[in-house]
């Protein structure tokens, strides 16, 4: 091979303990849901017991040879990764490209000072690199070469006087969470009902797992009938979900502690570190330059509670599957600090002031029509092909009013020099910020519903979004107003340089 | 900078989709064939009519529609960027800016070759438009564009 595959600087082994780490997330991954299925009895071909012992025998090979082979080293612009047995990968990330560094510490690792670390570039949909896992110290040094190339950049790139004051503020929390809002995040997210539903609809696979599970349920509300001494199937029944979401708020309010547990989020220079968690212990470093897209959240239960949640977009397209994430900006606070947050974080960004513009008037009209169209079609077919009561569903028509007359009260647009806000929803209310160095694209949207009512919608694209998620699309607008907009936009951001 | 004026796309385009409707819509009719000689067993000259009538309507359906989307088809370079217009009903208008192209692709097919197109693919750093594509080009038209766009790339500094 040639010279580049030969370290420049001493390279660098994974921690002795580095195979016990890998081993538990091959069980997780891997051996886990073997065992569940082999115990469920799902599939037959597991029946024997030695197939999951020859994968697991297999498995715990294959972690300490990865181990093994496992170097890494850090040069004066870039960090260089060597893997892999048979096909051997060399991987450069050089520290400018680095979106953020995510750090894992859960128990385990504390017990043998390490820590798991996962490198994010703005590429794909999985980590850079992780690294799993090296010590204490290490994770420090890597920390400080990336810190201190990025360093080097921001002096000579832009020696602004906001380089000069954010000395002053270094390193000083700009957000703190409190125990009472963790205990209302617990309240507000309900976490616990995500793995009960995944039970549940697992059990609906198969008919013999569907009798027992009824079964199951059918002693259950057995069971509460000899302490209420109440008669009657469907009461107990009640109760019995009544009690099961008390249990999924108690163990809901337990997961959001486990998991939100001192989150600080601190500004440092030119980039954000938040950290959090009590038994396992997330670190992340995000520069605030890769800030892609800033998401204020608010459903029904947040306005409950009178909170928001704050998130962002980077570019990396990590996802809970695929690695270790950081989205939260501020997981709770209330709607006042918001903005004042935002703007510590992004000085040019300023709510407060904005002038926010709503759509057209028209268009509660057209969302009512809209809904209404959608409901008929789903109401006649529940019709025809079940039973005609569905017709009862009709009774819900002045609630489609009251959601379009919502809708389009809230929905609005605001813009100025640095961002472009839109902000919708009816229960869950949502308000997404973009940086117009940020935007990728600018779409205009024309539907025939839209050429008829002189309507038309601006769809804005950024690097990393979540198609899912609520993003900067803004629909009926008036046409001269849409054409103003689009104009000023596309104007502004080929003025504008996007870094990553 | 080079700028101009929204253009239609080339006119060889229009033949290639017309070829295409015809040979397209001819792949369909195959199964209407088999579903009236085969399965309602018709004698095969009324099996061979329906078959044929039923291509002249979906081709001429189709060269309509299609045509109608070539008309509506026009890009432009602008000084801010690239400007995509298009679509029948759901009419949409694109705007690149130059400083946003990540990197660009040039692609011909067999058939494009031969008349001499190409299809010029823009890749910038968003998610819904990671990619935008540009069908119909004269060759050197898209090497054109390539190359105006490559060279504003140049003058940023990432």
């Amino acid at each position: 091979m040639s010279q580049t595959f030969e370290p420049q600087t001493e390279y660098k082994k994974l921690h002795p303990s580095s195979p016990l780490f890998i081993l538990v997330d091959a069980i997780i991954k891997i051996i886990f849901p073997l065992v569940i299925t082999y115990f469920l009895g799902g599939t037959s071909y597991l029946k024997e017991g030695w197939v999951i012992g020859i994968i697991a025998f297999l498995a715990s090979i294959g972690t300490v040879a990865q181990y093994w082979f496992y170097h890494y080293w850090l040069e004066p612009d870039r960090i260089v990764i060597k893997s892999g047995i048979i096909f051997k990968s060399l991987r450069q990330v050089p520290y400018e490209r680095i979106q953020n560094i995510n750090i894992k510490n859960t128990i385990l690792h504390q017990l043998f000072k390490v820590a798991t670390v996962q490198i994010e570039s703005a590429s794909g949909s999985k980590p850079e690199a992780v690294i799993r896992v090296i010590s204490l110290t290490q994770v420090k040094e890597l920390q400080n070469a990336i810190k201190q190339k990025t360093k080097d950049i921001s002096v000579t790139k832009d020696v602004t006087s906001d380089h000069l004051d954010s000395n002053q503020h270094a390193s000083l929390p700009l957000y703190q969470i409190t125990k009472a809002d963790i205990t209302r995040y617990g309240c507000i997210h309900w976490q616990a009902l995500v793995p009960l539903a995944a039970v549940f609809g697992f059990a609906m696979q198969t008919d013999s797992m569907r009798e027992r599970m009824t079964n199951f349920i059918l002693s259950m509300v057995f069971y509460i009938r000899n302490y209420t001494a109440l008669e009657g199937k469907l009461l107990n029944g009640i109760i019995l979900v009544i009690l099961l979401l008390i249990a999924a708020w108690l163990v809901s309010m337990v997961i959001a502690h486990l998991k939100l547990h001192g989150f600080t989020l601190t500004k440092n220079e030119h980039k954000l570190h938040a950290e959090m968690g009590l038994l396992t212990r997330i670190t992340a470093d995000i520069p605030i330059k890769r800030i892609q897209l800033i998401r204020i959240r608010e459903s029904f239960m947040h306005r409950l509670f009178k909170r928001q949640t704050l998130t962002m977009e980077t570019a990396g397209g990590v996802t809970q599957q695929t690695g270790i994430v950081m989205r939260w900006l501020v997981p709770l606070a209330k709607p006042e600090d918001i903005s004042p947050l935002i703007n510590k974080i992004e000085a040019k960004i300023n709510l407060a002031d904005m002038n926010w513009q709503n759509l057209s008037v028209k268009a509660w009209r057209r969302l009512f029509k809209k809904t209404s169209a959608l409901n008929l079609c789903i109401i006649a077919i529940l019709c025809l092909s079940w039973t005609t009561q569905a017709a009862w569903l009709l009774l819900t028509v002045p609630l489609w009013y009251g959601y379009a007359r919502t809708w389009a009260r809230h929905a609005a647009y605001a813009f100025d020099d640095h961002m472009i806000a839109y902000r919708s929803g009816v229960l869950f209310r949502n308000t997404s910020i973009v940086k117009i160095n940020k935007i990728q694209t600018i779409r205009l949207l024309e539907s025939p519903f839209d050429r008829r009512n002189h309507h038309g919608s601006l769809v804005v694209d950024t690097a990393g979004s979540n198609i899912a998620l609520h993003h900067i699309s803004i629909p009926y607008l008036e046409k001269d107003q849409l054409l103003k907009l689009h104009n000023q936009l596309t104007h502004q951001v080929s003025q504008s340089t996007f870094v990553w | 900078m080079k700028i101009f004026e929204r253009r239609a796309l080339a006119p060889e385009y229009r033949q290639l989709l017309r070829l295409l409707t015809w040979l397209w819509t001819g792949l369909i009719t195959i199964p209407v064939f088999i579903l009236t000689y085969f399965a309602i067993d018709l004698v095969w000259y009324s099996a061979l009519v329906i078959t044929f009538c039923t291509w002249l309507l979906l081709a001429l359906l189709l060269k309509a529609y299609v045509m109608a989307w070539y008309k509506k088809y026009q890009y432009a370079l602008s000084k801010e960027g690239l400007i995509i217009n298009k679509g029948v009903f759901w009419q949409q208008l694109i705007i690149i800016p130059r400083n946003r192209v990540q990197h660009t692709d040039i692609t011909t097919g067999p058939l494009e070759r031969r008349y001499n197109l190409a299809k010029l693919v823009v890749h910038t750093a968003g998610t819904r438009d990671a990619s935008v594509t540009l069908n119909g080009l004269p060759e050197k038209t898209a090497a054109d564009l390539r190359k105006e766009l490559i060279i504003s790339i140049q003058d940023d500094s990432v």
